[in-house]
């Protein structure tokens, strides 16, 4: 695939818009950072939209569990982030074109660890 | 309420391949409210199929809307507006709104979920089944739990030897309808109900079994 692949990025305002920096230093691939009021707010059909308009992945990035400011806004986005795929693995859409991470906001560089290594997955498939 | 899913996407996408231009219509009712064909999914399915056809450099073109009901006559005729050189509709509508939109437009209307019960929302994300429209109601002998829609053997004077510790024998983690009917008449102190033979059902005139059934209400009709 793309050697430098297009990734949006759903930030939780919570957490993962306070580690932005540390994201934007995931150099293997061109990022782009979209600030949630809570990652539980954005409803499945958000997550495909960045998909259909040429993203190769979309990253959510929430707060821990049990650390939600919206008590499970951050449950909520990972099992819509899991559904997806799952729906769009009917039709021969990789699961590793979603990502979720939980992150506190001192978790940067074990964010931008993770962020890495997946992306290095995504690479790795054929889009 | 009526209560369905969604088919698979693998399957939907069948469906679709001839055509390059639809119309995906929700349904504001039951669907909605079991998350199958509300006005969220049709947002969802219209990108996810577009996404596949990105995928296959084969596009279509999608007019999304979500009326009311579909089932109804006042509704369905409206979505004529939408339909605009549409070559099918994807419905997200029970089996019942399919078929009347069928009723009204020469296009081919394609179910996009499947039509599973009448049921309950016992918990976010969770319905159960609650009636099978049998056609002659009994729930005023069991306590309000229906041994027709509940008990897997539909036993009217149950329950079978197959009860244990509460549970179905069919499937152990369903409660035995039985078990729910005699704790509930417990609880109300009408257990001497449970001395009533209830007669068998008279299947082949209140049920489906002389095929589709009608209601006619000549005081509403002109």
């Amino acid at each position: 695939m793309n050697s430098s692949p297009k990734i949006v990025t759903f930030c939780c305002a919570g957490s993962g818009a306070y580690v932005v920096d540390y994201i934007k230093k995931l150099d293997q691939g061109q990022i782009e950072v979209i600030e949630v009021p809570c990652a539980g707010r954005i409803e499945a059909y958000s997550f495909l939209e960045p998909l259909r308009n040429g993203a190769d992945a979309v990253f959510v990035v929430a707060c821990h569990e049990e650390n939600c400011e919206h008590l499970w806004g951050n449950v909520r986005a990972k099992k819509r982030i899991e559904y997806l795929a799952a729906k769009l693995g009917m039709i021969g859409v990789v699961k590793e074109r979603f990502a979720f991470f939980n992150v506190s906001t001192n978790g940067g560089v074990r964010l931008l660890k993770e962020m890495t290594e997946k992306v290095s997955k995504l690479k790795q498939v054929n889009l | 309420m009526i209560k369905a899913e969604q088919k698979p996407l693998e399957e939907i996408m069948k469906y679709l391949e001839p055509y390059k231009k639809i119309l995906l219509l929700g349904c504001g009712a039951c669907v909605t409210v079991c998350h199958s064909g509300g006005e969220k999914e049709v947002l969802l399915l219209a990108e996810a199929i577009r996404i596949a056809r990105q995928e296959t450099n084969n596009p279509i073109e999608i007019t999304e809307h979500t009326p009311p009901r579909q089932c109804e006559p006042e509704f369905a005729i409206q979505v004529g507006e939408f339909i605009n050189g549409a070559e099918a509709i994807l419905s997200l509508s029970c089996g019942v709104g399919v078929q009347t939109l069928s009723r009204y437009f020469n296009i081919p209307v394609l179910p996009g979920v499947n039509t599973v019960f009448m049921g309950e929302t016992v918990a976010h994300g969770l319905w159960e089944e609650r009636c099978q429209a049998c056609g002659n109601c009994i729930l005023e002998k069991t306590g309000g739990i229906c041994p027709i829609a509940r008990c897997a053997k539909q036993l009217l004077n149950g329950p079978c030897g197959g009860s244990s510790r509460g549970k179905c024998e069919i499937k152990r983690e369903t409660d035995c309808a039985w078990q729910l009917i005699y704790d509930r008449l417990k609880a109300l102190g009408q257990l001497e109900r449970l001395k009533q033979i209830i007669p068998a059902k008279n299947w082949g005139q209140e049920s489906r079994d002389k095929g589709p059934r009608k209601i006619v209400r000549e005081d509403l009709q002109i």
